[in-house]
């Protein structure tokens, strides 16, 4: 784990209903900071504000108020299409429900970043290649995901999460749909990303168990944050 | 930006191919029907006016057609002036009719007392010559065709005889049949009665109300030898009329009206015109109806996409790329529509109505694409779907990200 600061948040408020008399407040205040390589467990119960604060600084959602830095960016002056750009090329995404596009091969969902950063096939067929391998999926490159299950379709979520090598990698409850081998594998491959490349990951979960795999566990109550 | 195009195309094509192929076939069949929509009413339209044109050029005009001058009543030396037009190598036949007017009447009951009468034209024609230009053989519905040596005997339109279906007359002979007499009292007080040998029908209105004879018949009624009151020159392409009139005009025939079939279709123009504009606006709200059909399936499609439209833009897929993904779809059923609509009108639809013509009261009507508007049916249907891709396309890719995954 390196000592850079590659995500930094200040006072981030999320609100919803803000016209109403009485709007709901699902983050109050969030301050952290993320260290590059590090792997960090966001914890907390069911409607705790975990989710709404991963939407936040993985910059699918815009904050009520606050201040967000990544990679020393204030992520909140860019615009819709900087904020589009900013994803592709620094940040990687794996969801719950895998979020694979139903018509792409296996080979071409891990291929769609890379392909919209323009790159020739000639150029990334390697490196995407080197991460089917990585993920444990070589030889099923022409599968839909119809015809792999949960955890291979997860591993294929988390490939293509990595393709273009990004900054931060957002986990959203990835092993929540998957059996407890599947959700193994999973995790381990998560784990040696952040060994192997020093890729940092923040993941949000509400098992108990996930917490051996990451390097510090951080924990909100009522759209705060708990203790670490 | 062109890696954005490359993308959208990319993505088009493979949820187009994978995709689902039940969806697929039901969006380009309902586009099919929205086209061959378009198309059919216009398709009709034309066809009416076709039938219309055709049957004036085939039982009345011919292509070009020569008559005397105003004030004139005869054309001179018939035989010379056919002799002098036939060898055009575009001619394919002439004939000369001798016309005239006569008071026909049916006397039912030959009594004298329930008489049916109606003011007729009556025709006197070469039978031996006549088909080749004016084809009425085909067109008899009862009795059979005139021949070499029929004098006192005379074809009978249906629609003057009466009795055979609908009409276009308020008044008829009151069902005159083959082997009928009737009376004939012509305008320069000479009667004569006909036997009726034949009944035609060719739906155009002008000859069925006519009578037939045999032209030295008729000769012997108005003392006319080698004259006509007008030739009938049949072209093998009626596009050929106009050269037809420049050259006819250059070998001495100016002491005659020269008309070709355009010219004598002033009402018929009127009538195409009419068509032509009830046609436009029809098409005009077929592409409104076609840009909706087409709106609501794009719509629907994007609906049950949003979630990946929502994965895309989470991932970092630029806005364009999306939108214009959904647009290549758009266009891609837009054109299938187009090409099959086609296919399926021109091989489907008209190869049906060639083999089963509509039974219109002004003749058997079959369907005609007339390539103008084709090609405007083509131009509305793109930009219809074009604007039902776009809008839906923008709305669904403008919506947050959480919105879309939700």
């Amino acid at each position: 784990m390196g000592q850079k600061i590659i995500l930094r948040t200040k006072e981030l408020v999320k609100t919803y209903k803000i016209d109403t008399p009485s709007p709901v407040y699902a983050l109050k205040g969030i301050n952290l900071q993320l260290k590059k390589g590090e792997f960090v467990a966001l914890m907390g119960r069911s409607g705790s504000g975990k989710s709404t604060f991963l939407h936040q600084i993985a910059l699918l959602d815009r904050p009520t108020s606050g201040y967000i830095e990544i990679d020393g960016i204030n992520v909140a002056k860019l615009s819709e299409k900087e904020r589009a750009e900013f994803r592709l090329k620094t940040l990687g995404y794996v969801f719950q429900d895998y979020a694979l596009i139903p018509e792409l091969n296996l080979y071409e969902n891990i291929a769609l970043p890379m392909m919209a950063l323009g790159q020739q096939k000639s150029k990334y067929n390697s490196l995407v290649m080197e991460i089917i391998k990585r993920v444990g999926l070589y030889g099923r490159e022409n599968n839909l995901p119809s015809e792999l299950s949960g955890g291979e379709q997860q591993r294929v979520s988390i490939a293509r999460a990595i393709v273009n090598k990004p900054q931060i990698l957002f986990a959203d409850e990835p092993t929540a749909n998957l059996d407890s081998e599947a959700a193994t594998v999973v995790l381990e491959i998560m784990r040696e990303l952040v060994d192997k490349y020093e890729q940092t990951i923040i993941m949000v979960t509400h098992e108990p168990d996930d917490k051996k795999y990451v390097d510090r566990a951080i924990w909100l109550k009522d759209g705060k944050l708990q203790d670490e | 930006m062109w890696s954005n195009t490359k993308l959208s195309i990319f993505l088009a094509i493979k949820t187009i191919i994978r995709g689902d192929k039940g969806s697929l076939i039901l969006t380009v069949l309902i586009m099919l029907v929205v086209f061959l929509n378009l198309l059919f009413v216009d398709a009709v339209f034309k066809g009416i006016s076709v039938t219309m044109d055709n049957g004036k050029i085939n039982y009345q005009y011919g292509e070009v057609i020569i008559e005397p001058k105003a004030g004139d009543k005869y054309i001179k030396n018939t035989n010379d002036v056919i002799s002098a037009i036939q060898d055009f190598y575009y001619v394919s036949s002439v004939v000369p009719h001798l016309r005239t007017g006569a008071t026909l009447k049916n006397d039912k009951y030959n009594d004298g007392r329930d008489v049916a009468q109606f003011e007729a034209g009556v025709v006197g024609v070469n039978p031996k010559i006549e088909n080749k230009s004016i084809d009425i053989k085909s067109n008899i519905i009862e009795g059979r065709y005139l021949k070499k040596g029929d004098y006192g005997k005379a074809l009978l339109g249906a629609d003057m005889a009466g009795g055979y279906g609908s009409s276009v007359f308020p008044d008829d002979l009151e069902g005159v049949r083959t082997g009928d007499v009737i009376k004939a009292e012509y305008n320069n007080d000479i009667s004569r009665e006909y036997e009726i040998v034949g009944i035609y029908r060719t739906k155009n209105f002008d000859t069925d109300s006519k009578m037939i004879v045999l032209q030295d018949d008729l000769n012997s009624v108005l003392g006319t030898t080698n004259e006509s009151s007008e030739i009938i020159v049949r072209l093998f392409d009626k596009n050929q009329s106009k050269q037809a009139l420049s050259d006819f005009a250059k070998i001495n025939l100016g002491e005659y009206e020269i008309s070709d079939w355009e010219e004598k279709l002033l009402f018929g123009k009127t009538i195409n015109k009419s068509f032509d504009m009830i046609g436009s606006i029809l098409r005009v709200i077929g592409s409104l109806v076609a840009g909706l059909v087409i709106f609501i399936i794009i719509f629907v499609d994007i609906v049950n996409r949003r979630k990946q439209i929502g994965i895309l833009k989470a991932i970092g897929i630029p806005e364009s790329a999306i939108m214009y993904s959904y647009i290549i779809r758009g266009m891609f059923y837009t054109l299938l529509g187009i090409i099959f609509g086609f296919l399926l009108m021109k091989f489907g639809v008209i190869g049906f109505f060639e083999s089963h013509p509509i039974d219109f009261p002004m003749g058997d009507m079959i369907p005609v694409i007339k390539k103008e508007a084709l090609r405007m049916s083509i131009i509305l249907f793109v930009v219809a779907g074009l604007i039902g891709s776009f809008i839906p396309a923008v709305k669904e890719v403008r919506k947050k990200i959480l919105t879309l995954m939700r």
